[in-house]
């Protein structure tokens, strides 16, 4: 089950109404997989991205 | 004998003759030496203005001490083991010699409380300690910060209280200690980790170790092979030796793109952090200018630097990002205490004017430092330098498990299965009609680690509507948050992490929701969710994934956490509250009187009320439903109350059962338990009780609420 926001005036129920009476089709589905499986991709290239290289991790501050 | 102290006006010649004086250093070598030139043109700014100086003349530091017993008591040349210390202060009137005598010879004891006393607590700018040595001679500064880093909002800096005595007199300032590294126990970057653990703010002042401690407990290096002291600096490998040592987590973020920088790391890093408290470690490569043979100009590389970062400016303008708005890539200027310079120097970001290197490369993106020198223009003796940051060094709290790129990862995500969602069917276009503005390219999102202590100082100062729910929460010690803004900054929402859970564990714990028309969004979205969760097209694999928590808010929104059976009480018959008092007659011999006339309920019984009876009932802890007849507590004239039918434990909702016109009437009246609720939960719980409890566990009874069902009190 859904949360609960405690949506009140009358005019933001009839605008979830309206949404709930049209839902997205199925393909509209795969597009968000998609969408999810790249940002992890991203999330997990990120990551790798800032890791400290070797060279940078023995470099000597000594200025 | 030289005198104990001076007392002059603000003159750097001064400063350089007793440092000349005191340390051996030639005057003219103090003169010409940049971090003097700095700390001039710091002194000097118009949000400083020294005018007036104090030099105690002989002044014991620790941190000299240490250093001293270490290694300079040891040596062939007599240094001293005395440093001095120079106030500096901006003061209304001018001061003598015998004005501060006056002051100290004070009689009466009313020194604390005189006019003079509270001139120099009003105008002290800091100190700087000089220790008797030639060259690298300044110890411990503290000085006050600039008045502008100091506007909310714009800037963020970070600083603690140091206590000083000055002459007996308690002075106090709010700042980062800097000092220059000494070259034999300290490189820069044991200078860099000194500020950095003064600013880390979880020790005492006096627990801080010294340079040259901090440099030992860097150490080893190269298997233990290289030469201890003097010095040559450390590697980010020793620099985060160290900080474990400190009892602090190490983290390490490289910034390194090719012979560029990642800017908006740094920024977001630096934004995250410091607002937080948290100082960061910045490696840099420094770049002098100079010309090559044809006369061109070239930037010469000059080796690696550490500095600590301590503070930030925020431009009103929004650099162009691609994924989202950050507040964080706002930010024009840096603060960092960096020992070849000063404290708080600022550093400016750059990325319009490539500059070329002496080996023919581009830099494109750098920082330089920019110096207030209204004031002494004539002594500055800085080359243009173009600095690339390439190394973040941060040390956090242990509990403190979850890293900032997940968060941000999480932001980035969200933000782009929001837009998924407003344009699917376009519901962008209804979103729109009630005022909801969609586009989140206007939106600005800023994350920040809290405690959670400053995360509900926050909250109080909000304008969320149900924030008694948020401020009892039980909540982590740390919190990471995503507060998302429309363009006019105003909240529309802020999206909460457990900061110190496993990468691996349930990150996300709750959404703060600002405006009613934002309310809406999340319902709607929380309904798509819990249609995609139910969607099999979606793989279970992401569900794990430690790199960001997305599905974390999917399942949230979702709800798809099974409620637990105390839950499920606690919707319906009240949350478990102690009884709000008891009677002196409940007490006998310091012990609870407990009725014995009572039967408890957990399923359907063949009992029969007795109709002439009139009863108490009450739901426990555990949904049991407990009744018990309302009658005279053994010598005394007090009927027996809610208290003693549940043994003084806590318990849900309760109230009274008389029979009436052939049907037992049920209700809500405890003082003790019922009080706690709203009306309207009173009348939901009474009802739930009697249709879920009375009737299944009762059957072949007539049962009904009472119109009236309670009162609370």
């Amino acid at each position: 089950m859904a949360r609960d926001f405690g949506v009140e005036k009358e005019e933001y129920k009839k605008a979830l109404e309206e949404i709930r009476k049209n839902k997205p089709p199925e393909s509209y589905w795969n597009g968000v997989a998609n969408l999810i499986d790249q940002e992890s991709k991203r999330a997990a290239q990120s990551v790798k991205e800032q890791r400290v290289d070797d060279e940078l991790m023995h470099r000597c501050f000594s200025l | 004998m030289i005198f104990p102290y001076d007392i002059t006006a603000y003159n750097i010649d001064v400063i350089c003759g007793h440092i000349s004086h005191k340390t051996g250093t030639p005057f003219h070598l103090v003169k010409q030496k940049k971090q003097i030139s700095y700390l001039d043109c710091y002194l000097q700014s118009p949000d400083i203005a020294a005018n007036t100086l104090i030099i105690e003349n002989s002044y014991i530091e620790k941190n000299y001490t240490e250093n001293y017993s270490e290694y300079y008591s040891r040596c062939f040349h007599p240094y001293s083991k005395t440093c001095s210390r120079i106030h500096f202060f901006n003061l209304p009137n001018e001061w003598s010699s015998e004005k501060l005598e006056q002051l100290l010879n004070d009689r009466d004891g009313g020194l604390l409380s005189s006019e003079g006393y509270s001139e120099l607590c009003d105008g002290y700018i800091g100190f700087v300690v000089i220790r008797p040595i030639p060259n690298t001679f300044l110890d411990k500064i503290c000085l006050k910060i600039y008045e502008r880093l100091s506007r909310p909002k714009k800037n963020a800096v970070i600083k603690r209280k140091y206590d000083v005595s000055l002459f007996g007199m308690p002075l106090s300032i709010e700042t980062v200690a800097f000092q220059e590294q000494d070259k034999v126990l300290s490189a820069c970057a044991t200078s860099a980790l000194w500020s950095f653990t003064h600013a880390t703010n979880h020790r005492m002042e006096k627990d801080i170790p010294s340079p040259g401690t901090i440099t030992k407990l860097a150490k080893p290096s190269n298997q233990g092979h290289d030469r201890q002291f003097p010095n040559s600096g450390l590697s980010s490998y020793m620099i985060r030796r160290f900080i474990n040592e400190a009892g602090l987590e190490p983290e390490q973020v490289s910034l390194k793109e090719s012979m560029n920088y990642n800017s908006d790391l740094l920024k977001e890093y630096s934004y995250s952090f410091i607002s937080s408290k948290i100082p960061l470690i910045c490696g840099i490569s420094v770049y002098e200018e100079s010309t090559d043979a044809d006369g061109r100009v070239v930037y010469q590389y000059k080796g690696d630097h550490a500095i600590s970062i301590l503070g930030y400016s925020l431009n009103e303008e929004l650099d162009e990002v691609s994924d989202i708005n950050l507040t964080a890539h706002s930010i024009d200027k840096i603060y960092a205490h960096d020992d070849r310079i000063g404290p708080f120097t600022r550093f400016i970001f750059k990325d319009s004017q490539p500059v070329t290197t002496s080996d023919g490369q581009d830099i494109k993106k750098y920082l330089v430092t920019e110096i207030d020198n209204s004031a002494s223009s004539e002594i500055l003796n800085f080359k243009k330098e173009v600095i690339v940051p390439n190394i973040l060094i941060l040390g956090v709290y242990h509990k403190i498990r979850i890293n900032y790129s997940a968060i941000k990862s999480t932001a980035v995500a969200f933000n782009r299965m929001l837009n998924e969602f407003f344009q699917a069917n376009n519901y962008d276009s209804i979103f729109n009609e009630i005022g909801f503005i969609t586009d989140t390219s206007t939106w600005n999102w800023d994350i920040s680690l809290y405690e959670v202590n400053d995360f509900k100082k926050e909250i109080i100062q909000s304008g969320l509507k149900n924030k008694a729910k948020y401020l009892t929460a039980h909540w982590p010690k740390y919190i990471w948050s995503i507060e998302v803004e429309d363009e006019d900054k105003k909240p529309l929402f802020s999206l909460c992490f457990d900061a110190t859970d496993i990468p691996q564990g349930k990150i996300f714990l709750d959404v703060l929701i600002f405006n009613q028309k934002t309310a809406t969004m999340f319902q709607a979205f929380s309904e798509h969710c819990e249609d995609m969760v139910s969607k099999s097209i979606i793989g279970m694999q992401s569900n794990i994934d430690t790199n960001f928590y997305l599905w974390g808010i999917i399942n949230y929104m979702a709800d798809v956490e099974p409620a637990s059976y105390s839950n499920i009480l606690d919707e319906q018959y009240g949350e478990v509250r102690i009884p709000r008092y008891f009677k002196d007659d409940e007490i006998r011999h310091d012990s609870l009187y407990f009725t014995d006339s009572r039967f408890s309920l957990y399923e359907e019984t063949q009992i029969k009320l007795d109709e002439s009876v009139q009863y108490l009932w009450l739901i426990n802890e555990e949904g049991w439903l407990i009744i018990g007849e309302e009658k005279l507590i053994k010598g005394t004239g007090s009927k027996i109350g809610h208290v003693t039918l549940n043994k003084g434990r806590p318990g849900r909702i309760a109230g009274e059962l008389k029979y009436q016109d052939e049907c037992w009437i049920i209700n809500g009246k405890s003082g003790r338990y019922s009080g706690n609720y709203s009306s309207e939960n009173l009348t939901k719980y009474v009802s739930n009780a009697v249709e879920k409890r009375f009737k299944v566990y009762l059957k072949g009874h007539c049962f009904q609420a009472h119109q009236e069902i309670g009162e609370a009190g």
